[in-house]
């Protein structure tokens, strides 16, 4: 069923098919525009349409109901096409003028592809210096896939940036006004399985869109295929290394490169000359596309299924991967607790208020976090090739939140910082009975997981399990600290003494002394062996402010001391100041005494070492002397 | 090269000639001038024919006056002016001694 429209042509009325006044329109059109440049031309076009109006009412007159496509074409072999028309009828001066204007036409071409020739920068495409365009300009390629290269190998060798300043400094610059033939790289929306990257890089490469796909999932088909087969060592580490990389390419080409939506730019994708001829012809092939689907062979549909099922089988684990990363840290960082509990043990070191411990985490973040997304948008932006106008709202936000991160940051170490300006100690005599064999022995207290004194005896074993952790994470979510040091010295009368020095700082005296007098020290005494901790407790909500115990034990003169599982740390002192808001660090070294190792107190505070199996009357050998 | 580009010239050159010749031994329409080069065997695409009028006519060798028709709108009928009729003479003149000139040339008289 067709569709019958009349129409007015110069002062007759005349039914004519849709078709047909389609092509009598398009005609018409291409008349008017080969007159357009003459003298009278709408009067010579008015005058061709009377004599059409003529023409089509003696057709109506025989008995045609209305003028059909055929009546038009017979119309058009009586009146002759504008080419036609000009080869009888051309003037004398308009073949000159004509002939003129194709050598111009040649001229320029010449001169515009000699131009091309030659290396040069692209005034009209570039990005930073325009090095790029003019490569491509002149290799005929798309820029941005020069853009992609360069950055891979700055990022991978690090000479890209020096090759591209050496360049951008010998390169004349030139300014290409020719309209772009070249093709551009497009994302394909029309033929799309996952973001149209792949169809995208077919059409413009003239490949089947089963190429690039294929090549993409390469790695992750590899590794299928090589898994279940357990073979191809040698290909493995290329695929496992090749998904990632792979993956991420594909991503990046995905947010940078544009959607080819309208058919000119479908058309400088499939690297076609963007003129009114192929437009026309290319909207017409996208409508009768519409109505044909192309038709692919079995396996590659099927192929181009399972592939599909792949990438988002891939996609939805990673996703889900990420998501739970930022689920567990989201949690640690509002303080629930959990076995691993990285990050919340460090936020009560800091501080015990709520509030600032959640501020840290927001501006840790906004600081890293934001120079990160400048940077890759600095990078899609550079890659696309595009200058779309960057958004100066987001700028601007971005900034201020970077801004407020930093601010935070310094402010409440600053806050913190003064937390640390009074510092208190107080010493405490302890009791300690007096061994009955004159040698004192020193020993490690072990605890077991829960904090519990353990039945076991110390051994080597244990001893060596011991890294240097100074901090220690409890079950109970508190925090131990190893900040003990100890020290022997000459007893004052004839008695073993156990002198310790709890210190803290805080923002007041107040503060100080109260956290001071908080640290617990936790030793014991069995028989002559006198156990003490490896570190203390900070209690809950007390957060780290230069906690200390310093354990003197002295020994008379002439006794023996030993010490037994006792870390070289113990001797060292580590001093945490603040002054004038700079905190400093440093350690001092104190006496250090071999473990395992019996040491007489001599005279004025001199020490000797004596041999195991020394047999002075006034020591005895270790075994007698282990009490359980 | 082939006849065709050849041949087209030398139509193209009479052309004027011959419709100012039409014109001049009546008044008539367009299609008048069709019909009556037509009969004669110098067939042309009407198209041809609407751009040699209004260039004519703009170099004031024609004029035309609009007539009512019975059937359908109005109607131009063709004139020569006494520019081109003038302008005809010279052509007339020009043409004969063209055709004799290549008859002498085609045709050598032994």
């Amino acid at each position: 069923m067709n569709k019958i429209i009349n129409i007015n042509l110069a002062g007759r009325l005349i039914p004519i098919d849709e078709a047909a006044y389609d092509s009598l329109r398009d005609y018409l059109n291409r008349l008017k525009s080969f007159f357009a440049r003459e003298k009278g031309g709408d009067e010579i076009v008015r005058d061709m349409e009377d004599r059409m109006g003529e023409l089509f009412q003696d057709k109506l007159k025989k008995g045609t109901p209305c003028i059909m496509l055929s009546d038009i074409d017979d119309m058009i072999k009586i009146m002759g096409s504008p080419e036609q028309i000009e080869s009888e009828a051309g003037e004398e001066e308009n073949f000159n003028a004509r002939n003129v204007n194709n050598a111009k036409q040649a001229a320029h071409n010449d001169s515009e592809n000699t131009r091309s020739h030659r290396l040069s920068r692209n005034k009209n495409d570039k990005m930073v210096g325009g090095v790029c365009g003019g490569i491509a300009n002149h290799f005929n390629i798309d820029a941005t896939i020069i853009r992609v290269a360069l950055i891979i190998i700055t990022l991978a060798w690090g000479s890209g940036l020096i090759l591209y300043l050496l360049l951008w400094a010998i390169l004349p610059e030139v300014d290409d006004q020719q309209p772009s033939v070249k093709r551009r790289l497009y994302r394909n929306p029309k033929q799309k399985v996952v973001g149209g990257v792949c169809s995208g890089i077919a059409a413009y490469a003239n490949v089947d869109p089963i190429v690039p796909r294929v090549i993409f999932a390469a790695p992750l088909l590899g590794m299928i295929f090589f898994g279940i087969l357990d073979s191809g060592i040698f290909f493995f580490p290329v695929l496992v290394g090749g998904l990632p990389t792979l993956v991420l390419l594909y991503i990046i080409l995905w947010a940078s490169l544009p959607e080819a939506t309208t058919v000119a730019e479908n058309l400088e994708m499939r690297g076609e000359k963007v003129d009114i001829h192929n437009l026309s012809q290319a909207i017409k092939g996208a409508e009768i596309d519409k109505n044909v689907t192309p038709k692919r062979s079995g396996l590659a549909q099927l192929i181009a299924v399972a592939i599909k099922i792949f990438v988002f089988f891939i996609l939805g684990t990673i996703l889900l991967a990420l998501g739970s990363i930022i689920i567990a840290a989201l949690m640690a960082m509002l303080g629930f607790t959990s076995t691993t509990g990285f990050m919340f043990p460090f936020g009560s070191l800091i501080t015990e208020n709520e509030t600032y411990k959640v501020l840290i985490w927001v501006c840790i973040v906004l600081t890293l976090a934001i120079p990160f997304i400048g940077v890759m948008r600095t990078l899609v932006r550079v890659i696309s090739g595009r200058k779309k106008s960057t958004n100066r709202w987001i700028t601007g936000v971005m900034t201020v939140l970077f801004g407020a991160g930093v601010f935070g940051l310094f402010w409440i170490g600053g806050s913190i910082a003064s937390d640390f300006k009074v510092p208190y100690t107080k010493t405490y005599e302890l009791a300690l009975a007096q061994p009955n064999n004159d040698t004192l022995l020193v020993r490690q207290m072990v605890l077991d997981e829960s904090g519990i004194l353990s039945d076991k005896d110390w051994d080597r074993e244990d001893y060596e399990e011991w890294d240097n952790e100074g901090i220690r994470f409890r079950d109970d979510s508190t925090i131990a600290i190893s900040n003990i040091n100890l020290h022997f010295t000459n007893s004052p009368d004839n008695q073993y003494h156990l002198r310790v020095q709890k210190s803290a700082n805080g923002r007041t005296l107040k503060r100080a002394t109260k956290l001071a007098e908080n640290v617990a020290f936790n030793y014991k005494q069995e028989g002559n062996v006198l156990l003490i901790p490896r570190d203390f407790v900070l209690a809950k909500n007390h957060p780290f402010r230069n906690q200390k115990i310093s354990i003197e034990i002295q020994v008379p003169k002439g006794k023996v001391f030993k010490t037994e599982g006792i870390d070289r740390n113990m001797y060292t002192d580590r001093i945490f100041r603040v002054r004038r808001g700079q905190f400093s660090y440093e350690t001092k070294a104190s006496s250090m005494w071999d473990d395992e190792q019996y040491y007489r107190m001599g005279d004025e505070g001199s020490i000797e070492s004596l041999d195991k199996n020394n047999t002075d009357t006034t020591t005895t050998p270790v075994k007698d002397t282990i009490i359980n | 090269m082939n006849t065709e580009n050849t041949a087209a010239q030398m139509r193209k050159g009479v052309l004027e000639f011959c419709i100012l010749s039409v014109i001049r031994k009546s008044e008539v329409y367009p299609s008048d001038i069709i019909e009556q080069m037509k009969a004669a065997g110098l067939v042309i695409l009407e198209g041809t024919l609407y751009p040699l009028l209004t260039r004519l006519k703009n170099a004031e060798l024609l004029s035309y006056r609009w007539e009512e028709s019975l059937s359908g709108p109005p109607r131009k009928y063709f004139s020569l002016t006494e520019k081109g009729d003038k302008f005809y003479a010279e052509l007339e003149q020009t043409w004969s001694q063209l055709a004799e000139a290549v008859e002498l040339i085609t045709n050598p008289k032994a």
